[in-house]
């Protein structure tokens, strides 16, 4: 028999390719995620995995997509940009995945956008910076409040609960603080309210004490936050062991778990925060079951930075339930989504592919690290 | 005033603890030639086993910490055995890259055994808000104050004042004449390891409830008490000390007087100045005097 090398060069493509395509087919679902699973992100990166792990085995034991298993395949974007943009490119090149999860961390979602727009793949992200949605990318969704909707909760609450007339802010030095801190700024001139003094951090800087004595020296009446977890506990610690008797008012990040075990409840006094959700059995049913089940599982509290991908996972796996993995099938899905009640809040998809409209102000009951709700606001 | 107080305090406290680190780097230098880059992740480890200590013991701070020192001098054998005897020959270029790789697996290390987030560790003096002169300070920064001039003083009298002392100067100076004295130059090698770790886990133990560390502190930590032995004299126990009071307070002044983002530009701007117009340091010999 006589084999031309067209023939066998064909041949022998098809005999590599078929067990791929056969894979992609009738196999598991594989979606990719792309998160910081070490380095010093690792704090919020592991709720985020945790709570991508418990959604796949939940779809799958509610009989997955259209009978088929998803499995998500996990990328350590680590605490860079470039690694969270090659983890992305990895994803794409290794997996050819319908859909991603991609990182909780705006830096590394603005430098992995180019790279959504050209694999044309839809993804979920969770990083708050309003610059990401500026950007018009038909392919990302974000799962968390974005930072309009958190800074004007926090606004609001230091004119009208502090009665602030002149708030000094700290943030960390990154696209999320200095663009909420900018925004609030803003807002607070629209207002009325001076703003006295702007202290800025790098997100690894070990000591706030020069810019916390600066706010105070600057004659603030009250301290506004912008800042992750570790730092965080060091700006709030910080502000009762120099002495600083102002109130203050905080961003999402020091409700969560991993920031409250580094805080004395001393630390807490006259301190209210946003928070994407206030993750209490009191909220129903459906936030009791998940609480109670991730406590079990992880053995760790879950807080709204990870349960936020386990509502996206929820809505992604309705979506291929329609769409399949028609990329772009799913993205059409979910940008119709309005209504979607999750753990986290109630997800509507706006133009610029925000679903979260939503956030919640809490206090701290004295001499506790127990929460109590202040006032819920909504900008739909 | 208060405030500038309250910030040089606070600077002297951070000050004291990048010096004993330094002063741990360059004893290990001083005695084997070896510069060790691991030493921010013995810090590191410093601290996470102290907190191991208290968790899985259950015994109140002060004696779960000196377990975690007994475990820190632990280390330290393990590191002259597994690290120091195998480098001991080799070119200065392999050790940098040797001891750089081993802090970034004992980080990794580190990451699996205690995971990726912060803590806060106890502090063994207590957190009570003192009034010193006006400014407001925690009792844990006094005390680390405090502790550290104990055991600069303790450091002293041990080197100079003690046969053992003596006999680890005389292995720093000259090993080939030391071993034809009769002194076991191996065994003071380990010793050196030993009090190295010792230190650092002090540190460590010092540090935590100021910095709220995680795994990836050692970095900082190195840098800094790298920046405060080339300021003092590389080599020299009276410039570690210098210097690292001079980068602990610079980097908190400069932080509040000039800008924070420039900090960091101010301590490492006065090493490399150092380097180009005043090699030897503070307190450091020429090279030319060493001869």
């Amino acid at each position: 028999m006589n084999i031309g090398r067209r023939v066998f060069v064909a041949g022998s493509i098809s005999a590599v390719a078929a067990p791929s395509i056969v894979r992609a087919q009738s196999g598991d679902i594989e979606i990719g995620a792309t998160v910081p699973l070490t380095g010093p992100l690792a704090g919020s990166g592991q709720q985020y995995h945790n709570s991508l792990q418990m959604a796949q085995d939940d779809i799958n034991t509610a009989g997955g997509i259209k009978g088929r298993k998803i499995k998500i395949v996990f990328e350590d974007t680590q605490a860079s940009n470039s690694i969270a943009v090659n983890a992305f490119i990895k994803l794409v090149k290794d997996l050819n995945p319908p859909f991603i999860f991609m990182s909780s961390f705006a830096t590394q979602n603005l430098a992995t956008e180019p790279e959504v727009a050209k694999a044309k793949i839809p993804t979920m992200y969770a990083g708050g910076a309003d610059a990401i949605h500026e950007r018009k990318n038909p392919y990302m969704f974000r799962l968390r409040p974005y930072d309009t909707v958190t800074t004007t909760a926090m606004a609001r609450t230091v004119i009208n609960r502090l009665k602030s007339k002149k708030p000094g802010l700290i943030f960390v030095q990154d696209d999320f603080g200095q663009g909420s801190a900018n925004i609030i700024e803003k807002m607070f001139k629209e207002a009325g309210v001076e703003v006295v003094a702007k202290e800025a951090f790098g997100a690894r800087d070990n000591d706030m004490s020069a810019q916390l004595l600066n706010i105070k020296k600057a004659g603030a009446d009250a301290i506004v936050g912008f800042t992750y977890i570790r730092d965080g506990g060091l700006v709030i610690s910080g502000r009762r062991s120099l002495g600083i008797d102002l109130p203050m008012m905080t961003s999402g990040a020091t409700t969560l778990p991993a920031t409250l075990a580094l805080l004395d409840p001393k630390d807490l006094e006259n301190l209210h925060s946003t928070t994407d959700a206030f993750l209490d059995a009191s909220e129903g049913p459906i936030v009791a079951d998940y609480v109670e089940r991730f406590k079990k599982r992880f053995n760790m509290n879950a807080d709204p930075y990870g349960s936020c991908y386990y509502d996206g996972a929820m809505m992604l796996a309705d979506a291929m339930r329609v769409a399949g993995t028609d990329r772009e099938g799913i993205r059409l899905e979910l940008a119709k989504i309005s209504g979607r009640k999750g753990v986290t809040q109630t997800y509507k998809a706006d133009a610029n592919g925000n679903l979260a409209h939503a956030t919640t102000v809490v206090k701290f009951k004295p001499g506790t690290k127990d929460m109590e709700l202040v006032d819920k606001i909504s900008l739909i | 005033m208060d405030q500038l107080l309250q910030l040089t305090i606070n600077g002297v406290a951070i000050g004291c603890v990048y010096a004993l680190v330094a002063l741990g780097m360059i004893l290990v230098y001083e005695a084997s030639g070896i510069v060790n880059f691991a030493t921010g992740q013995f810090v590191m480890v410093g601290t996470f086993v102290a907190i191991s200590a208290i968790a899985k013991t259950g015994l109140p701070p002060a004696p779960a910490y000196v377990l975690a020192l007994i475990g820190m001098a632990l280390f330290g054998v393990a590191f002259f055995l597994l690290v120091h005897r195998p480098l001991q020959r080799q070119p200065i270029v392999t050790i940098i890259i040797a001891t750089v790789a081993i802090g970034i697996v004992i980080q990794n290390i580190g990451m699996l055994v205690w995971g990726p987030l912060p803590v806060r560790p106890q502090s063994p003096f207590g957190s009570d808000i003192l009034n010193v002169f006006g400014a407001r300070v925690t009792s844990h920064v006094v005390w680390v104050i405090g502790v550290t001039l104990a055991l600069v003083a303790l450091l002293y009298v041990y080197l100079f004042r003690t046969p053992v002392g003596v006999r680890m100067r005389a292995v720093a100076q000259d090993p080939d004449a030391s071993r034809l004295m009769g002194i076991s130059v191996t065994r003071m090698h380990a010793l050196t390891w030993i009090i190295a770790a010792v230190l650092a886990g002090i540190a460590g133990i010092m540090l935590g409830p100021i910095w709220l560390p995680d795994v990836n502190m050692g970095d900082s930590v190195a840098l800094k008490a790298f920046a405060a032995a080339i300021i003092g004299g590389f080599g020299s126990v009276p410039g570690a000390i210098a210097g690292g009071l001079i980068v602990g307070v610079a980097e908190v002044l400069g932080a509040s007087y000039l800008s924070s983002a420039y900090k960091e530009l101010l301590v490492f701007g006065m090493m490399v100045g150092f380097l180009l117009i005043y090699p030897q340091g503070l307190f450091g010999e020429r090279v030319g005097d060493r001869g």
